[in-house]
């Protein structure tokens, strides 16, 4: 859609931390912020800031948020003029883009044929490697299905068996024992078919102690794009990314400069409009390109920290059709920030997901220090959507700095009722790899001792045996009802 | 209220003489306590350790409250009876907390002859029950019997006070609305089956613990019924098909729990209220009881110097101090209750049993419960104290005894003998509670003047035969008596017979008091009224 | 008797005396004189040294946030405790209270439940029974399906304690 056209309300399909802070800066904006909810999401911040709530239904909690066809009508029928789909759900759903585009409405991300473009991983890696971008050595179903395996085995283990329609980490196996390679792929083919609808697959070369460094980019309707700087995002867990920083420690300005050159260039080609995150692998003094989201990514406030930029609100301006109005040199980093993901998981016995509701929620506050929470006091915790509950941004001068700012914030983050993850991220933070900028993708599953439980020093655990003692009312009932003469006289036998 | 002068020498010789020798007797008294306590015999372990039960003292401190006092009764029952065999009668009792309530425990001891009832074990638990009743304590009962010792019965079957007032007093306590829990850790056959089944709660313990008026063996024998304990009487039948018991448990520890929070239902009623102050200990040192009591017990000293190292702040406030002087009255407090106490100070006389008829009915007015420290032979006997009246004085003291509302509480210090006894709130006169010291003695007369006029009756009667005695032969005569005499008046032989609710050291006699004062607060104090005078 | 609280996969025994002086907590190597004061945020005095923390119990449950560090303690009630002390009763039955018939079913052998949970609902004598799940666990078998009828008595439903897997 090109021309302009003036947003006075915006309808956000999304849920949780990034629901809130989407809503943020449309109110600031002085725009009209419509958050649709399922029933389960009544009690949360989002659905109080909001300036209308709406319920929406579904099968489950999940298929809600899915739910196209209701969310384009109750968008036209509460007046809003464009919708912003958040990450995650139907941010990437080119089909839905197209409707909301056919509706009237304005999608506010990248056009439909964009989203297919990119979001079909096979089609994206074809892009880049006719562009002449640096790809990963592979495999392709597609490109010759019965030659398949036998080209996947010829790129010698360890390998990535990925979903072509998968993302976000998802459905991706390691294969390090090409023995395996035939169930690996069934199973991988199963799951694509499973969760994505489709079943076909590609395979990577895997670089094990790879860092995973994508660019922030920007694109208007008029052909500008810039890029925002790089984030690292290589401390993850199952591919689930936990620990996000910019700059990156393991870049030199040289390669910086590179890698967000060729994510401009990409971006330019693509004739991408709006916001993305163009994401490569860098490893053994190289980088490839992974994928690119066509989306607002979890980790924006990163950059939005270090630039000084808010992201939400240049989506919004260039979904209304404006130019950027800036160039690449008005884009200055400073500083280093880091955004640590509180999850509601227990990770001492696994990481499983925990429930519960939050009785006391006090995060951290102060200069360089911002929390978007998805979550408020009183608020259930379910198993019903992704454990994220918040995200903890810390910005300071230097890296070291950021470090001990992250680790305070996180020592002051009071989450009582539900099991988090704020103590192993504090454990993170301390650690002495992470200190020194030596991470990768396998660097969590290399420190198991960071999950478990510290023991506890003997006098915390007097402070908290008296504390719980005390706070069992017919506890302290009971031992009010013993007579004072006998209590006086404590153990005495005769 | 005025603190006591001491008028003894803690550094004399006889002072630290009588010491040794009082500490010496406490030392025995807590070794054997100790070993009727805790010694058994390792088969006897072996077999609870097999039947997967826990030892009742065990079982009676996950019972109570942490960090609570407990006031044994009568720990050495039957230490000389049935050869030694029956520690502490097979049973366990006393005061306890059980959930903020003062309650009585009454515990079978399964690793003595596997709980079974002897008849001291019936007189023991006899006690306890009226304990309960005169007090209005609850009662958790700790059932593990394998019934009565039947070659015994005809000494505890078919009397008033035997093995029938056990279950008579379950129901009156019930009736007067005071509860009880039975907890079945065993077998509770026959007669035993009527705990749990006349308390108002009972739990009992899935797989050890059976409640039936007859058992297997019994059973087969009388109807050729095979059956197994669990079947025939267990927690599964009873919890949900007889409906006798109420809460199954699964363990000891369970049960146990259950009944913590049964006993923490219980609505706890306004206690008495009898003068009180903030406590404070005594001035003396309560250790100097040991230099206070003579080493010989016929040896006079002065009760004040034992009230001094027993109430609080040793004060006292002496009432009639000039007349009747060999009864000394007057108030004091005990770990913060007034107490009203008579104390002897040698044989009672005219002047003395009446000061003690008068101060005993103005301690009733008073609400004031009352102390007898008994050290007494006797009343004076002779001529003048006849034609004076000595007999009807007498009768005027055990009459405001008898007739007393308030709660009395006796300990025998030194000697408790004849018709003293009675005047200074003996047994039979229903104190709540009766404690002795390890030297103290009680009979109808002191051993020697027993001796004594057993073997002038001897010499006179054989003198009516025309025999004189050698100096040998009247003591061969005398000495058989003397020991005896001396053996059946000990305190041991007093508490072997449950003739008081047990031996204290005396440094522990302020503690006991002070917790039998409060349970005994749990009853009313009834309107004083008497019979009649003789005047 | 003694109280006992968990923290973390380590249980704790205590108990608590109470005096004018206030309240005392007994732990197995020590007496610590405590006492919480909530004017204001939550402030525990232990032995004399005062500690802010954030402290929050709800049911038997007591949420603590010190030193840095989120915390959970539970107290484990005693008769709950030691409930399940013989193996016999970990398995539980829903037995059926009088003759009747399965109207529905929700649940299925393998499934996890919670407290409150519907699990049948019965009919007899034209009125209908629903039965909630009495605790947290597994269902391990389910005896009658819909439409069949049982006796009084009968064994309608087993659990057994779990968590799904």
């Amino acid at each position: 859609m090109n021309g302009r056209r003036k947003i006075e309300s915006i309808l956000i399909a999304n849920r949780g931390e990034i629901a809130v802070r989407i809503v943020r800066t449309v109110k600031q904006m002085g725009l009209r912020a419509i958050l649709v909810h399922h029933a389960s999401d009544a009690d949360s911040p989002g659905v109080a800031l909001a300036d209308e709530a709406i319920e929406i239904n579904g099968a489950t909690p999940v298929a809600a948020y899915l739910n196209s066809a209701e969310i384009i009508t109750i968008a036209l029928r509460a007046g809003a003029q464009a919708i912003h789909p958040g990450y995650g759900f139907l941010s990437e759903n080119a089909d839905f883009a197209r409707a909301v585009e056919h509706a009237g409405l304005v999608f506010v991300g990248p056009r439909p044929e964009t989203i297919e473009l990119l979001g079909d991983k096979v089609r994206a890696r074809n892009f880049m490697v006719k562009h002449g971008f640096p790809v990963a050595p592979s495999a392709i179903e597609d490109d010759d299905p019965a030659t398949f395996v036998a080209r996947a085995r010829a790129l010698g283990a360890p390998l990535l068996i990925k979903p072509a329609a998968g993302g976000g980490g998802k459905g991706m196996r390691i294969v390090r024992d090409m023995a395996s390679l035939e169930d690996e792929l069934a199973r991988a083919r199963s799951e694509g078919k499973r969760y994505f609808g489709d079943g076909r697959l590609y395979v990577e070369r895997y670089v094990e102690r790879s860092r995973h460094i994508e660019v922030q980019v920007l694109g208007d309707a008029y052909g500008n794009a810039i890029h925002l700087f790089e984030r690292e995002c290589s401390v993850q867990r199952r591919f689930q990314k936990i620990v996000e920083e910019s700059p990156s420690p393991a870049l030199s300005a040289n390669v910086r400069k590179e890698i967000c050159d060729v994510a401009v260039g990409i971006a330019r080609e693509a004739k991408y409009r709006n916001a993305g995150t163009v994401e490569f692998i860098y490893g053994d003094g190289a980088f490839y390109f992974l994928e690119m989201n066509t989306r607002l990514q979890v980790e924006h406030p990163v950059t939005e920290m270090i630039t000084g930029r808010d992201l939400v609100a240049e989506q919004i301006r260039v979904a209304q059709g404006e130019p950027l109005g800036y160039n690449q040199r008005d884009i200055v980093a400073k500083g280093h920030a880091i955004e640590l993901r509180i999850y509601a998981e227990d990770a001492a016995r696994g990481f499983v997901p925990t429930t519960g509701r939050v009785l006391v929620l006090e995060p951290p506050t102060g200069d360089g220090i911002r929390v978007d929470a998805g979550i408020r006091a009183g608020q259930t915790v379910t198993s019903a959507f992704d454990p994220m509950l918040a995200k903890l941004i810390v910005h300071a001068a230097s890296r070291t700095e950021a470090i001990e700012q992250a680790r305070q914030a996180l020592q002051r983050f009071v989450l009582l009722g539900c099991r988090t993850n704020i103590g192993f991220l504090d454990r993170l933070m301390d650690s002495a790899q992470f200190r020194a900028g030596d991470i990768h993708t396998g660097l969590i599953e290399a420190m198991p001792e960071l999950a478990a439980d510290p023991k506890l020093p003997e006098r915390t655990v007097q402070v908290l045996l008296a504390a719980a003692a005390l706070s069992v009312p017919r506890l302290v009932d009971a031992a009010r009802e013993i007579p004072a003469l006998h209590t006086a006289l404590g153990g005495w036998r005769n | 209220m005025r603190r006591l002068e001491s008028r003894i020498d803690p550094l004399s010789q006889e002072f630290r003489q009588n010491s040794a020798h009082n500490r010496a007797l406490a030392d025995e008294l807590r070794a054997r306590q100790r070993k009727v306590r805790e010694e058994r015999p390792k088969r006897d372990l072996d077999r609870l350790a097999r039947q997967k039960k826990m030892l009742v003292r065990d079982r009676i401190g996950e019972l109570l409250d942490p960090g609570t006092p407990f006031l044994e009764f009568s720990t050495l029952a039957a230490n000389m009876a049935y050869e030694g065999d029956v520690p502490a009668a097979g049973q366990v009792t006393g005061l306890g907390i059980v959930s903020g309530r003062e309650v009585v425990v009454h515990a079978d001891d399964a690793s003595v002859k596997g709980g079974a009832w002897y008849p001291l074990s019936v007189k023991k638990i006899v006690r306890a029950m009226d304990i309960a009743i005169e007090n209005q304590l609850p009662v958790v009962h700790l059932c593990d019997s394998a019934g009565g010792f039947l070659p015994r019965q005809a000494e505890f079957f078919a009397d008033r006070y035997y093995a029938g007032r056990i279950f008579r007093n379950q129901s009156i306590l019930s009736k007067m609305g005071v509860p009880q829990v039975a907890v079945v850790l065993g077998h509770c056959t026959a007669g035993g089956a009527y705990v749990p089944a006349l308390s108002d709660y009972n739990v009992i313990v899935k797989g050890t613990g059976a409640i039936f008026l007859g058992g297997p063996p019994l059973v087969k024998a009388a109807t050729g019924e095979d059956v197994s304990a669990e079947e025939l009487g267990g927690a599964a039948m009873h919890t949900s098909i007889s409906g006798t018991a109420d809460y199954p448990a699964s363990s000891e520890l369970h049960a146990i729990a259950i009944a913590r929070e049964i006993v923490g239902c219980f609505s706890r009623r306004q206690k008495t209220a009898v003068e009180c102050r903030a406590s404070e200990p005594p001035y003396y040192d309560p250790e100097e009881l040991y230099g206070v009591i003579p080493k010989d017990p016929r040896t006079v000293f002065d009760m004040r110097e034992v009230i001094a190292r027993l109430a609080d702040g040793s004060r006292f406030h002496e009432y009639q101090p000039n007349f009747g002087t060999t009864l000394v009255c007057g108030f004091a407090y005990i770990h913060g209750y007034q107490v009203g106490i008579l104390a002897n100070n040698g044989v009672l006389f005219s002047e003395s049993a009446l000061k003690g008829a008068h101060f005993i009915q103005l301690c009733d007015k008073n609400r004031t419960p009352l102390l007898f420290l008994q050290n007494i032979t006797g009343f004076m006997v002779g001529r003048e104290y006849e034609r004076r009246g000595i007999t009807k004085d007498g009768a005027k003291m055990i009459m405001a005894v008898s007739g007393a509302s308030v709660p009395k509480f006796a300990i025998n210090c030194n000697g408790s003998f004849g018709a003293g006894t009675y005047g200074m709130s003996g047994r039979a006169f229903d104190p709540r509670f009766l404690f002795s010291w390890p030297q103290s003695q009680t009979a109808v007369m002191g051993p020697e003047q027993a001796a004594n006029v057993l073997t002038d009756i001897k010499i006179r009667q054989l003198a009516l035969e025309g025999r004189t005695l050698a100096h040998e032969d009247i003591a061969a005569i005398r000495d058989p008596i003397l020991t005896d005499y001396r053996r059946q008046s000990s305190a041991y032989y007093a508490t072997s017979e449950l003739w008081d609710d047990g031996l204290l050291d005396p440094i522990d006699t302020r503690n006991a008091l002070g917790i039998a004062i409060s349970a005994a607060l749990n009853a009313p104090i009834e309107p004083p009224h008497y019979g009649v005078f003789r005047m | 008797m003694r109280e006992t609280f968990r923290i973390g996969d380590t249980e704790h025994a205590l108990w608590l005396s109470s005096s004018d002086a206030g309240l005392s907590v007994h732990l197995e190597t020590q007496k610590i004189d405590a006492d919480i004061d909530r004017t204001g945020g939550v402030r525990i005095r232990v032995n004399g040294v005062a500690h802010e923390i954030f402290l929050v119990a709800r049911d038997d449950r007591i949420y603590v946030h010190a030193d840095g560090q989120a915390h959970e303690i539970v107290y484990l009630d005693p008769v709950l405790r030691h409930a399940g002390d013989d193996s016999v009763s970990r398995s539980d039955h829903l037995r059926a209270p009088m003759p009747g018939a399965v109207v529905t079913c929700p649940v299925k052998a393998g499934d996890a439940v919670e407290p409150g949970d519907l699990l049948m609902v019965i009919e007899s004598m034209k009125l209908e029974t629903p039965f909630k799940a009495w605790r947290a666990g597994l269902i391990e078998t389910i005896r009658f399906t819909v439409g069949q009828t049982f006796d009084r008595d009968a064994v309608l439903l087993s659990m057994m304690p779990g968590e799904a897997s």
